[in-house]
């Protein structure tokens, strides 16, 4: 019988279908040094590759920064190929795994391996997934792939080849160009960067905060649970976006000087975090409430864990899913929360923002429409695939909550 | 709840119709003092002063350089006056008097009907008394509007100097037709629309009156005995004035008010320090002395320490005063009555709209799970949920406003400047025009009336389209979601089991229990629409307390700003409030 498994696992070892979770499991152990050296390998070739190129046919600019240029898309490139690998295992991946006593077994899945293979199933959270990596590899590398600067008017002395300002589409200009004579589509894209970074970084500092005032206050009752849940009565009775308009407002041009050194996006994150974390707070409090009561929880207690430890060990990765689906969510809310406040007129005139376009393009609506509809519609991309990815999360997290 | 509720209901309204007929007749202010004279610098018709206390007030009401304007034929215009507009008071008040008349004849015939011996038939009967009631208040209308209309034309006409005023006055050769329709925007007399609104509400009341009975009549023995053991809607009464639920309710009022301070201290903080509206006051004044500025700061108060300023504002504001515009200088206390109302139109009105679709879509989804029509409600809402509400409604700008097809204008919310007050005589712009303050008669008022109600409506269209598309996203997904969860309970298995048909379990079993968090949603929703007006409201220039919001943020208008922010923050907690009271009263399982 013995013999029949190490077979397989030679079988394995030779097919090099070594599933990742045997790595480090019982007697087999395979450094992740082999595991990941051929792409070492291709990363550097790449790199060298590119340098050289760049080095010796690119620009001034290219080639002041060729060596960060080669990195950059080395790297990106190699994190494709690596999460490529890792999307192939754990499709074709075996469940098995080695024992003490040297016998193989089938693994029971772990459950972010039953999420992981809910989520694979459903075609429309893949899609939406790698849209987002797209869009975030996008928002990363776009000085690299914009055709013109975004913030430079070359087009503006280029009439004569479908330039100037407010010209239509057109093969050189993809995007037209805007009123002041910019290249829209080297716009939009960079308008990602901005999006993204104040709807992922808002969204981590609100569920900081949410998830740690919620905790507290659904472990600890009494007055700890009545000053948290007043506050987040509180936050949650603002009328949200006309505070954020007038906190921005007050830290941009307000009278405390050294706060307007802190740069528009940060000041949007910072608004918006600290502005919109009050339902994840109840939500966490409440579900750490209906935890505490459990008899696992009581358990901990008595064998005397310490209230730090049963909070971040046994309370808080079992109210995991629906934090992240939440996360996920308010990443689409704090995207479109950027474009509103910048597109009333809030943004700085330095900060490419596509809310910003949009407010800038109401004027020449009637002649060149595209101005304002394709940073809209790029907005609109963006947080229909962060919706998706959400009710994606929620079917695989937890289907239960599946509609 | 009796018959005697009914009745008396019934006996309201018809004071109130009886009123209101009479109110047109009291608009003419027979005494008036002749103070209004002084005003006319060069009287350009003696007539006008000296024939009577009823021509000089209606004339001098009609703006007089209108009248000079007709020139040699003063003394014409002056008795179109006298026998034009009286004679549409009167028939307007005779219209109202037909159709009270109806009104009572109609209502009486339901009465007998109900209480003699055809109890059964009493709803037949009430159904077509009211029938008989709206018949005679459309066709009244129909009345007032034609006599309206065409006296309005008359006078349109002499305005514009196209006919001479013989003409208008002999009925036979004036077609109003021939006269370009013009926008009637003369202040009219406004003592009608409060005789008006009267009116409406009477037959609003007497209609309820009327169907009341029908569901309560008389309880027969056993009835009694359920209503004795509480049942229905009386266990109901019993559940929300229960001391346990009074107590939660004062619970949440009193833990509001301290909620209220909170906020003010935070917004009133955060505006002081949002800089310094002195400066930007002076700006562009020439020679500014240092005493100029220490002047103004001490005018607009904020030479005070910022505790003192605070503690100032929301004294006033408890007594319903939030002080002057630092730039126009009106109290902002008007400027918002008027704002508040041209915000809470919108998004009622797109409220409600959205309703009216996302329940009936949501719960024929949930109905049909995993079919197309399922999948195909779930990506509009997706749609509706992912859009910027900017770009959708840029999108419906470009397509249906002039630069399109030109269906609906895209800014502001009236062709000529709103009014500034709600619940004042001057307004209730979004029905009619003029108030019962200025303005002549009315002989246009039914014709102003509809013109303005068209126009506000217009006006509305895209705002509406484009709130309610953000909105009905929401909600179909919310009625969809706990449709889909009640479905599963239990108790919809048992009336299955019943044999119950599938029709009378959607409706009755399933959907009512999916209106608790659909009820719960109406407080939550003041919170998100109200905050998300600015977007709306600067995209389509709708004078409303978003748009203003922004241009005072811009001139560090403080009052204005904490003027905004205080009445968005009372009426968000009210909805919460209404939340909380209506998910207690829908809900009696919950635990308080």
């Amino acid at each position: 019988m013995r013999e029949i498994f190490s077979k397989r696992v030679d079988n394995y070892m030779k097919e090099k279908r070594l599933p990742n979770s045997m790595r480090w499991s019982g007697a087999l152990v395979v450094s992740w040094k082999h595991y990941y050296f051929k792409y070492v390998i291709e990363f550097l070739a790449i790199l060298v590759t590119l340098f050289v190129i760049f080095f010796l046919t690119g620009s001034t600019k290219v080639r002041n920064f060729a060596i960060v240029y080669a990195i950059i898309i080395a790297a990106v490139w190699i994190v494709l190929r690596i999460g490529w690998k890792l999307f192939r295992e754990s499709v074709t991946k075996q469940e098995i795994i080695i024992a003490k006593d040297g016998t193989l077994r089938e693994r029971s899945p772990s459950q972010w391996s039953l999420v992981w293979r809910r989520y694979r199933k459903n075609k429309i959270a893949l899609i939406s997934g790698a849209i987002i990596i797209v869009i975030t590899i996008l928002a990363i590398i776009y000085p690299l792939i914009v055709p013109f600067s975004p913030i430079g008017i070359t087009p503006l002395y280029d009439s004569w080849n479908g330039g100037g300002a407010l010209s239509n589409p057109n093969l050189k200009y993809p995007g037209g160009t805007d009123i002041l004579g910019r290249d829209e589509f080297s716009r939009i894209l960079a308008g990602s960067e901005v999006s993204l970074t104040v709807g992922i970084f808002s969204t981590i500092l609100s569920v900081i905060i949410g998830v740690t005032l919620g905790a507290l206050a659904g472990y600890f009752r009494g007055w700890t649970e009545e000053i948290i849940m007043r506050l987040t009565d509180m936050f949650l009775a603002l009328p949200f976006l006309v505070i954020a308009i007038l906190a921005v407002a007050f830290i941009r041009r307000g009278r405390l000087v050294f706060l307007r050194q802190i740069p528009q996006s940060v000041v949007i994150i910072l608004v918006l975090g600290i502005f919109g974390w009050a339902g994840l707070c109840r939500l966490v409090s409440a579900n750490t409430r209906q935890i505490y009561n459990l008899d696992y929880v009581n358990a901990a207690r008595v064998l005397g864990a310490s209230n730090r430890r049963i909070i971040m060990i046994h309370i808080l990765p079992n109210i995991l899913a629906p934090i992240i689906v939440i996360g996920t969510l308010a990443i689409a809310g704090g995207i479109l929360a950027e474009a509103g406040l910048t597109f009333l007129g809030l943004g700085s005139p330095t900060t490419i923002s596509w809310g910003q376009m949009v407010n800038e393009a109401q004027t020449v609506l009637k002649i060149s429409p595209e101005l304002a509809l394709l940073p809209g519609f790029a907005i609109f991309f963006v947080v229909l695939a962060f919706n998706l990815l959400g009710d994606a999360l929620r079917d695989a997290l937890d289907p239960r909550l599946r509609e | 709840m009796d018959k005697s509720v009914a009745i008396s209901l019934k006996i309201i309204g018809f004071i109130l119709i009886f009123t209101s007929a009479f109110i047109p007749l009291y608009a003419i202010d027979f005494d008036s003092e002749p103070a209004d004279t002084e005003i006319i610098p060069d009287n350009p018709s003696g007539l006008l002063v000296n024939s009577g206390n009823l021509v000089r007030v209606l004339a001098f009401k009609v703006d007089y350089r209108l009248l000079t304007f007709v020139g040699e034929d003063h003394k014409l215009t002056a008795r179109y006056l006298v026998e034009e507009v009286p004679s549409s008071i009167i028939v307007l008040s005779a219209t109202l008097w037909f159709v009270m008349i109806f009104a009572i004849l109609a209502t009486v015939l339901g009465q007998v009907f109900q209480s003699g011996g055809f109890k059964r038939r009493g709803l037949v009967a009430d159904i077509s008394a009211s029938l008989l009631l709206l018949v005679g208040l459309v066709s009244a209308i129909i009345a007032m509007n034609q006599t309206l209309h065409i006296a309005s034309d008359k006078y349109n006409a002499v305005v514009a100097g196209q006919f001479s005023t013989t003409d208008i006055l002999n009925p036979i050769t004036f077609n109003p037709l021939d006269s370009t329709p013009s926008y009637f925007n003369i202040e009219l007399l406004g003592m009608i629309q409060p005789g008006f609104y009267i009116f409406v509400i009477g037959i609003l009341l007497m209609v309820t009156g009327i169907f009341l009975p029908v569901n309560w009549q008389q309880p027969t023995g056993s009835q009694m005995a359920r209503k004795m053991g509480g049942f229905g809607f009386f266990k109901w009464i019993k559940h929300v004035t229960s001391l346990r639920v009074t107590t939660y309710i004062m619970r949440r009022l009193l833990t509001l008010i301290p909620l209220f301070i909170a906020i003010s201290i935070m917004t009133f903080v955060m505006v002081s320090g949002m800089g310094d509206p002195v400066s930007l006051l002076l700006l562009g004044k020439q020679r500014v002395t240092e005493q100029d500025r220490i002047n103004l700061t001490r005018k607009l108060g904020l030479d005070q320490p910022i505790y003192v300023q605070f503690i100032m504002w929301f004294y006033n504001l408890l007594h319903g005063d939030m002080g002057n515009s630092f730039t126009s200088g009106q109290s902002i206390s008007n400027i918002i009555g008027g704002l508040v109302w041209e915000t809470l139109k919108l998004q009622l009105a797109a409220f409600a709209i959205a309703l009216l679709i996302s329940i009936p879509l949501g719960i024929i989804a949930a109905k049909n799970q995993n079919t197309w029509i399922d999948s195909s409600a779930s990506a509009l809402a997706l749609l509706g949920q992912s859009m910027p509400i900017f770009v959708f409604g840029l999108l419906l700008i470009y397509i249906f406003s002039g630069y399109g097809l030109g269906w609906f204008p895209a800014a502001k919310a009236h062709r000529v400047p709103a009014p500034t007050k709600v619940f004042s005589g001057e307004t209730w712009a979004f029905l009619g025009g003029g108030g019962w303050k200025t303005g002549l008669g009315w002989s246009a008022w039914w014709g102003n009336v509809s013109d303005r109600l068209l126009d506000s409506l217009v006006h509305m269209v895209l705002p509406t389209v484009t709130l309610t598309f953000a909105f009905m996203a929401l909600y179909t997904r919310l009625v969809r979601s706990t449709m889909l969860e009640v479905l599963q309970q239990d108790y919809i298995l048992a009336a299955r089991a019943n044999g119950l048909s599938e029709r009378i379990i959607t409706w009755k079993h399933a959907f009512r229990n999916t209106l608790i968090p659909v009820i719960t949603f109406i407080g939550l929703f003041l919170a998100t629409a109200l905050a998300g007006a600015p977007i709306t409201e600067s995209l389509f220039t709708w004078p409303g307390l978003g748009q203003k919001y922004i241009i005072a943020i811009g001139f560090l208008d403080f009052p204005m700003i904490l003027g905004t922010t205080a009445v968005l923050t009372i009426l968000i907690l009210i909805g919460n409030l209404i939340t909380d009271i209506l998910y207690v009263a829908v809900d009696p399982r919950l635990e308080l």
